[in-house]
């Protein structure tokens, strides 16, 4: 707000320089010797410096009103162009307006013959005119075009840090370390017990840490694709949990070839587990349910336990922030109901362009 | 050396027993799986080492630790979380990291070895009264101390709770004073008035004070007023 304020000050005083100078040029340019000094001269030329201070505002106010910089050269160069010619006229009626009734009543003087308004002259007049206008208009869409220029790249830098920082992220989110140590731990105890499983285990460690690394920048996986590695994952925390965890699916036909980010369900299903299952000592039933409503992928992940209202993990951050690029009709919502915490995923198939 | 070994997988647990076995003075290998279950088994037979998981469901290693009067050794075993373990005083704690290193674990033993040893000069403690080495575990918000009775100079009251003061520190415990004064020696500690226990070694000086009392300054520089009914009680149990 206090930038903004202290931006239009700045702009002012430039303008005032700008056509203060001009008319100081003018006001000069009149009292060389052999011209006779005639005091309507001044107020031409004070009249001709603010209504060109004003022109110039009102352009600068229309071309950012109606974002004519962001149009290609070939449409913004008419419509300057034509606006500066009528705002020249402008300036040249209110200096005619404030002249001759000036000069009428006798307030300031003029050269014999009275105000000169022949067609060449005023021809003349308005295509000074709109040479200042001209002027003042090309330095201002350098500076302009340089501060935008500053602006997009500054931009474009801040995308980039926060997008990096996403990535890290969910880097750290999809490695999920607490699992893979607990798999390797436990996998080292099941070579002396059973090795046929525990070599099963190996392969399925590999294909989830693979999903989690590979897939990452695919924009849509099928949903057969991600319960592939969802199933991995399960295998080796039924071996962690034991009888404590159960898993319920109902899985429609149609969601099966429906779409979805990669890792969402992945990451729902890990949160259920680090976060129900983890903490109940009973059993826990784990539920996945997808189906397809009016094009839209459902999924829900269900599990005993309480939602804790402290802030978000970088899993849900991550599950969000894919969300949003997914399109702006899909929707997360996860909610506590009779001890169960209930996640729901809507994902719209027809994904915005 | 008996262990207990406390984590709720049993791979996990089958792990560290495979891991334990060359070790030819341990003894006794005992399970639990939850923080109940390891209560019992303490219950029922103290081991001279606690193999204790952090994350577990119906409480932490942690949760299971606040609710001993005594502790004891203690590794904790992780599989991630070891920077939880990192936060308390962490020359009285050990962990290891799953996979264990067999090599790390060897080292931990060693530790725990050295220190029964040094307990071993001091009579066997029993659930219901506990020694001057006995040590307790003590958790005030995110920090944790294992501290030995004999290093504990003053308990106050403070409400519901008690005050521990030891090594120049204070901690709140979630404990009343008459449940903590039934486990402790009269030997050790002595109820100096009614909101003060005071560690009867740490005394430096013995003034004697208004109403037939005494003033007790501690070696941490505290000063604790007795009252006439404690102060024949002190008397006597001096001339002991």
């Amino acid at each position: 707000m206090n930038n903004k304020t202290d931006n239009t000050l700045n702009r002012q005083l430039i303008q005032a320089l700008f056509w203060g100078g001009w008319t100081t040029l003018y006001v000069l340019a009149s009292t060389l010797p052999g011209y006779p000094l005639k005091s309507g001269f001044f107020l031409i030329a004070f009249t001709v410096g603010v209504g060109c201070w004003g022109a110039s505002e009102t352009l600068r106010a229309i071309a950012l009103k109606r974002s004519w910089l962001q149009r290609p050269a070939l449409q913004l160069l008419p419509r300057l162009g034509l606006t500066l010619m009528l705002l020249a006229v402008g300036v040249q009626v209110l200096v005619f307006l404030v002249l001759i009734p000036s000069w009428g009543l006798g307030w300031v003087s003029l050269p014999e013959g009275g105000p000169d308004y022949r067609p060449s002259r005023v021809l003349m007049y308005w295509f000074n005119t709109l040479f200042m206008l001209g002027v003042w208009l090309a330095s201002w869409l350098v500076i302009e075009s340089r501060a935008r220029n500053r602006r997009l790249e500054h931009q474009r830098l801040e995308d980039e840090v926060q997008r990096r920082v996403l990535e890290l992220d969910s880097l750290r989110a999809r490695l999920n370390p607490h699992f893979v140590f607990n798999a390797l731990n436990n996998v080292r105890a099941l070579i002396n017990e059973d090795t046929e499983r525990a070599r099963e285990m190996v392969t399925r460690l590999s294909n989830t840490l693979r999903y989690a690394l590979q897939h990452t920048h695919e924009v849509s996986v099928s949903l057969e694709q991600e319960l592939a590695v969802v199933e991995d994952y399960l295998a080796i925390e039924h071996v962690h949990y034991d009888e404590r965890l159960h898993v319920i699916r109902r899985l429609s036909a149609t969601a099966m070839s429906a779409h979805l980010p990669p890792m969402l369900l992945q990451l729902l299903v890990e949160n259920a587990i680090k976060h129900g299952v983890a903490h109940n000592p009973q059993p826990s039933e784990l539920v996945i349910i997808a189906t397809v409503e009016q094009q839209a992928l459902n999924l829900t992940v269900t599990n005993p336990g309480t939602l804790r209202q402290t802030r978000e993990g970088v899993g849900l951050a991550y599950l969000r922030a894919r969300l949003k690029t997914w399109s702006a009709h899909a929707a997360f919502d996860i909610h506590e109901h009779q001890g169960l915490v209930k996640a729901k995923l809507v994902l719209p198939q027809e994904r915005d362009s | 050396m008996k262990v207990l070994i406390v984590d709720d997988t049993r791979l996990a647990r089958q792990e560290l027993k495979t891991l334990l076995k060359p070790h030819t003075d341990i003894v006794e290998i005992r399970e639990a799986n939850s923080v109940d279950s390891a209560l019992a088994a303490l219950a029922e037979n103290f081991p001279d080492l606690l193999l204790l998981d952090i994350q577990m469901p119906g409480g932490s290693g942690f949760d299971l630790l606040e609710q001993l009067d005594q502790t004891p050794a203690v590794v904790f075993t992780t599989a991630y979380d070891h920077y939880a373990v990192k936060a308390f005083d962490a020359n009285a704690l050990d962990y290891l990291v799953k996979p264990i290193d067999p090599q790390r674990l060897t080292q931990a033993l060693t530790r725990v070895r050295q220190r029964l040893q040094n307990q071993h000069t001091a009579p066997e403690p029993t659930p219901a009264r506990l020694t001057a080495k006995s040590q307790v575990f003590i958790r005030d918000g995110d920090q944790c101390w294992f501290v030995a009775l004999e290093d504990i100079d003053l308990i106050e009251a403070a409400g519901n709770y008690v005050q521990v003061s030891f090594r120049q520190q204070r901690a709140i415990l979630n404990r009343s004073l008459n449940a903590l004064e039934e486990r402790l020696a009269p030997t050790l500690f002595y109820r100096a008035n009614r909101s003060c226990l005071v560690n009867l070694q740490r005394i430096k000086n013995i003034e004697p004070w208004v109403n037939e009392g005494y003033l007790l300054t501690l070696r941490d520089g505290q000063q604790v007023e007795v009252s006439r009914r404690q102060a024949r009680q002190l008397r006597s149990q001096l001339s002991l």
